[in-house]
């Protein structure tokens, strides 16, 4: 998946737009999406989305797999919220709370419309946020970020640890999925009992090998001259900026706020 | 008689890792001469990658001394830094070897380590892109690259820094012939801009065709050193250490005498002279 995401960074089509930009108008959006409410939020869903598939040409299939990821997260919590439990006795205090009830052994368990609405909510609020944050990771390559980073002055230690687990996470995903398939060829995965302990080789085996590349790259890096600070250089890559998606960014947050506030207001 | 110079020396090397049992380097001494093609032969496990990590001053041995340009290395930070700015080292695992999220950055890496201007690395890092064709893939991270292209930017991070002597652990492993052929023109136009090249290999046949002088090491000593025709003459020696002999060689030895009598002493070192000799 992980692969996917940053093919897709490297071949959309807002690919030319400057990264500050993306990442600035996503950051705004989320923004809005904190503070505002449950309609304007579906907007932003439905906003946003627009903007991955359709402009950025990120393939519909992918996106939905992607929320859909997220939305089982939300599918394991929400019920929590929404279904209560309280004992028998206490059955007059609801006051019609209840959407739909049923009594089992002592106890009275029931939908509750506030659960129900606090659990629409943050599911709003959840997709929200994280169409957002989809758009940053598919729009902008890893490394475009990690300038954004550089130049807004974050410390150099965190875009350096940044950097590194960027380069070696592949590395390490990659070996976890050779030695799936060395496990898979030798008949690892025949039985439950099996498959456990070849999982707990696999885990340790990768314990052990992530340790001998750090060795090894610990080589590599003094060898390369490394002075503690790891450093690199970066061509200056010509971005071009699109009016046209300036302003529809501009005026769809102007939109957003207004609409939010008006509903603000009106409940008032 | 001609005093050679000699750009690295071992002298009586011992290395033994932390963990281990038996000496990875067993009294080992050994001569680099200046802008020369050596190749070191060895099996396996004979202690040619430590050499090599320890020429780049990243292992101390424990007894003997390593020279650069004469002088004995100095293993603080300093020296060990100026030392590398002379020396580059190319590992087997070009994974191993690549630390930059995308190819430039990559590339740049041990410029900005010298601390030149942003300028400088600019013309230099565009250089070696030019040079090893790598266009395309310049601003691509480096996980998106196959094998033959992340050895190319292994190698143009390496050479970027223009060092004076250039190590290579097995640069042959791993590609296919083309880019094999490749790498030899790469490795010529490197030697002919002046640096010395020592290159780690078991592969016969290409140390037998590409270099000028050949050291065998067997156990982490040295066992054997000369010119290419000198040492594969040894033959008893080669194969009482399992290492065999060039194919090409081998073919021209078994020609019946007659037919090598007529060509004299040298043995052809590609197909193309053994056909004009035939």
């Amino acid at each position: 998946m992980h692969i996917y995401i940053e093919a897709l960074a490297h071949t959309n089509r807002l690919r030319d737009l400057p990264p500050a930009h993306k990442l600035g108008f996503a950051i705004a959006v989320l923004f809005i999406a904190f503070i505002s409410h449950a309609p304007v939020q579906l907007a932003i869903i439905f906003w946003m989305a627009v903007w991955t598939v359709g402009y950025a040409g990120i393939p519909a299939g992918i996106y939905l797999k992607m929320i859909a990821g997220a939305g089982v997260f939300l599918l394991v919590s929400l019920p929590a919220l929404a279904v209560n439990i309280i004992s028998g006795s206490q059955m007059h205090l609801l006051q019609g709370d209840e959407w739909v009830g049923a009594v089992l052994g002592g106890w009275y368990f029931y939908i509750s419309r506030t659960g129900t609405h606090t659990a629409l909510g943050i599911a709003a609020r959840s997709l929200a946020s994280i169409s957002c944050l989809f758009f940053a990771l598919l729009t902008v390559p890893f490394s475009e970020i990690l300038q954004v980073l550089r130049q807004m002055g974050c410390p150099a230690l965190l875009t350096e640890l940044l950097l590194l687990m960027y380069r070696f996470i592949f590395v390490l995903l990659r070996t976890a999925a050779e030695l799936w398939v060395a496990r898979e060829s030798r008949n690892g995965n025949r039985s439950w009992r099996i498959a456990w302990g070849s999982l707990g080789l696999l885990i340790s085996q990768l314990f052990i090998t992530t340790f001998e590349r750090y060795r090894q790259v610990s080589l590599t890096l003094a060898s390369r001259g490394f002075t503690g600070e790891f450093r690199v250089w970066h061509r200056r890559r010509h971005y071009r900026l699109s009016r046209r998606y300036a302003l529809e960014a501009f005026l769809g947050c102007l939109v957003l706020l207004s609409w939010e506030f008006l509903t603000v207001y009106n409940l008032k | 008689m001609v005093m050679k110079e000699w750009l690295l020396e071992f002298e009586e090397v011992y290395y033994t890792y932390p963990a281990s049992s038996w000496p990875a380097l067993n009294g080992l001494t050994l001569r680099v001469p200046v802008g020369g093609k050596s190749a070191i032969i060895g099996y396996n496990g004979c202690g040619k990658s430590t050499l090599l990590c320890v020429a780049d001053g990243l292992y101390k041995p424990q007894r003997g001394t390593v020279r650069w340009q004469g002088k004995p290395v100095q293993y603080d930070r300093k020296s060990l830094a100026k030392l590398r700015e002379k020396i580059g080292l190319v590992f087997q695992d070009p994974e191993q070897q690549l630390v930059g999220a995308t190819v430039e950055e990559d590339i740049s890496y041990g410029l900005c380590n010298l601390g030149l201007p942003g300028g400088e690395i600019e013309r230099r890092v565009a250089g070696a892109i030019a040079d090893f064709g790598l266009q395309e893939v310049a601003t691509r991270p480096v996980h998106h690259l196959s094998l033959g292209q992340k050895k190319r930017v292994a190698l143009a991070g390496v050479t970027v820094l223009q060092p004076q002597l250039l190590l290579l652990d097995e640069p042959a492993a791993y590609l296919d012939p083309l880019q094999a052929r490749y790498l030899r023109v790469k490795l010529q136009e490197i030697h002919a801009s002046g640096t010395t090249l020592l290159v780690a290999t078991h592969d016969l046949d290409f140390a037998y065709e590409w270099a000028d002088w050949i050291f065998v090491m067997h156990q982490g000593q040295l066992i054997l050193e000369g010119s290419p025709a000198a040492v594969f003459y040894q033959r008893d020696i080669l194969q009482g250490l399992q290492l065999g002999l060039p194919l090409i060689w081998e073919i021209w030895q078994s020609l019946p005498e007659a037919v090598r009598g007529k060509f004299g002493e040298g043995v052809p070192k590609t197909v193309e002279e053994l056909r004009r000799h035939l």
